[in-house]
């Protein structure tokens, strides 16, 4: 899959603006073409740091996602560049954070956010509906769990999953290699497990897991 | 053998018909309500739900169905099931229009005024107002020394130094204290204003704890008034801030309450297994700073009992009186 949305220079990557003239947090924008395009830091983003890394891409620009983990809304801005015709779920516990988010999707056509704990999917099933990708990332001890279950009731057969495993949030006191293989191995059972990335340099003890569900 | 829901949706509702045994659900049929919630503004969750409910009453006495799940109202056992159900009747239904009814929610959620979230933010103010005092405070005495080093040195206290100096001059202090003033100067006009400025500010700040504080304390009074009658406004502020919200802190049993504050310490006991902390911010409660010190332990152990208790009265009183 190739995403048009998304310009990648040497080792730079950007995306193609859906509000052009507007950044989200401060990011540098260039034009090319006729385009605008809002550059994607990999040290913000563990999406950009996992393409960046060569992850193969799986968000097409007609992708439902949805987004849980969104905070203020600095990655989930850059998937909803990448998703013009589709749409985007994000998912937000802390209302700190997610008046930025509310603020945010006010702005993007595609871009919903929901005020919802990632742990209980029930409390948003009737604002979903079913999504080509899920993506994940709460740094939470149960993440792993929690990505299960939202990957069972929302994501399509044959969708993408992506999950960002925080070692340290999991359990501090194992290493964080042992904690990867055990996840592999969680995710091996209900998932066809298609890519795992480690993401040093951009973020520590961070590995990212690209899975499709059979 | 089949079973017949009924599922409100934000948008719609449905008959679902589901059969347990081939796991295969079915909708028999939908009622679209999205123009009658839509009407209604400021919609919370809860409003939501309710109306949903009543919509979804109305629906299944018309399609004369008897067994229904509502949103609120699914046993823990079957909830995997009725979600599988709910997320399979949910995969098409989201449109734009659904987008508007979404964020009005959320925008609703958001605006709400939680008071014990703004009690938070008048402690992180009252703490960081202090920091700011001492550091003006600290920034006068030391200017002072150049001007003055027997006023320094003869008023201790900070708060009757700015007092005092807010509208006399540093002779005349000492005159009236009877002290000598062999190594006070006049200083260039510029660095006379300088201290003058210095200390209008340190009195706005010390004005500005003043005001805090008082808020701070009415706030908590009305928010948890059992809690701060036992444990005094200030501490029951502290304990609220550590837990993070009153929900948390209603919830708390009380050998946890007792070590509010003592975190550092009690993870330092579970790793080393040396002393165990007997006391957190309870510590500057009155009752455990007065007692003798082998008694403080205990003392604190029963104060936390007691304010657990009030606490829970506090918290589903509250809930009560709303309802």
């Amino acid at each position: 899959m190739n995403n048009e949305n998304i310009l990648r220079m040497g080792k730079k990557i950007y995306t193609k603006n859906l509000t052009p003239g507007i950044s989200v947090y401060g990011e540098e924008t260039i034009k090319k073409e006729g385009y605008e395009y809002r550059y994607w830091d990999p040290f913000r983003s563990k999406l950009a740091a996992a393409l960046l890394k060569n992850m193969s891409q799986f968000i097409s620009s007609n992708s439902k996602v949805l987004y849980l983990g969104a905070a203020s809304g600095t990655t989930i801005s850059h998937v909803s560049d990448l998703t013009p015709n589709g749409f985007v779920f994000g998912v937000e516990f802390s209302k700190r954070v997610a008046k930025q988010l509310f603020l945010l999707s006010m702005k993007r056509r595609n871009l919903a956010s929901i005020l919802a704990d990632a742990n209980k999917p029930e409390e948003y099933i009737p604002y979903v509906p079913a999504v080509d990708v899920l993506y994940q990332d709460v740094a939470q001890k149960n993440q792993v769990e929690i990505f299960i279950k939202n990957a069972d009731l929302f994501l399509k057969k044959g969708g993408f999953g992506f999950l960002a495993l925080k070692a340290k949030s999991v359990d501090v006191t194992k290493k964080p290699k042992q904690i990867y293989e055990r996840v592999y191995r969680q995710l091996l059972e209900r998932f066809d497990v298609l890519e795992y990335k480690n993401i040093t340099p951009f973020q520590k003890d961070h590995m990212v897991y690209l899975v499709k569900k059979e | 053998m089949t079973e017949n829901f009924i599922f409100a949706n934000i948008d719609s509702i449905y008959h679902i018909q589901l059969d347990p045994s081939i796991n295969k659900i079915r909708v028999v049929s939908k009622e679209i309500i999205f123009e009658r919630i839509k009407s209604k503004r400021d919609l919370s969750y809860k409003d939501v739900r309710t109306l949903l409910n009543e919509e979804a009453k109305k629906f299944a006495e018309k399609n004369k169905i008897g067994k229904y799940v509502f949103l609120n109202e699914t046993a823990e056992d079957n909830k995997a099931i009725i979600n599988s159900v709910l997320a399979e009747v949910y995969q098409d239904t989201f449109n734009g229009e659904s987008k508007q009814v979404l964020q009005k929610v959320v925008a609703g959620e958001l605006k709400k005024y939680e008071p014990d979230k703004v009690i938070i933010h008048y402690v992180e103010n009252l703490e960081q107002l202090t920091k700011v005092w001492n550091i003006l405070l600290k920034r006068i005495r030391e200017f002072l020394y150049i001007k003055s080093p027997e006023l320094v040195l003869l008023i201790e206290d900070d708060n009757r130094l700015v007092e005092e100096l807010k509208n006399k001059d540093a002779k005349q202090i000492l005159k009236e204290n009877n002290k000598a003033s062999y190594l006070t100067v006049d200083l260039p006009k510029e660095d006379e204003m300088e201290l003058k400025e210095l200390v209008k500010l340190a009195d706005s700040v010390n004005d500005k704890i003043k005001t805090t504080k008082e808020r701070l304390i009415e706030k908590i009074k009305a928010l948890m008034p059992k809690t701060s009658e036992v444990a005094t406004p200030l501490i029951a502020a502290k304990l609220l801030t550590i837990a993070g919200s009153f929900e948390k802190l209603a919830m708390m049993p009380s050998s946890r309450v007792q070590l509010l504050g003592a975190e550092k310490a009690l993870f330092r006991y579970l790793k080393s297994g040396n002393k165990m902390p007997k006391y957190g911010v309870l510590f500057q409660h009155p009752d455990v700073l007065n007692a003798e010190k082998k008694n403080r332990g205990k003392t604190a152990r029963k104060l936390a009992a007691k304010i657990s208790i009030a606490l829970k009265q506090d918290y589903f009183g509250m809930n009560k009186n709303e309802q």
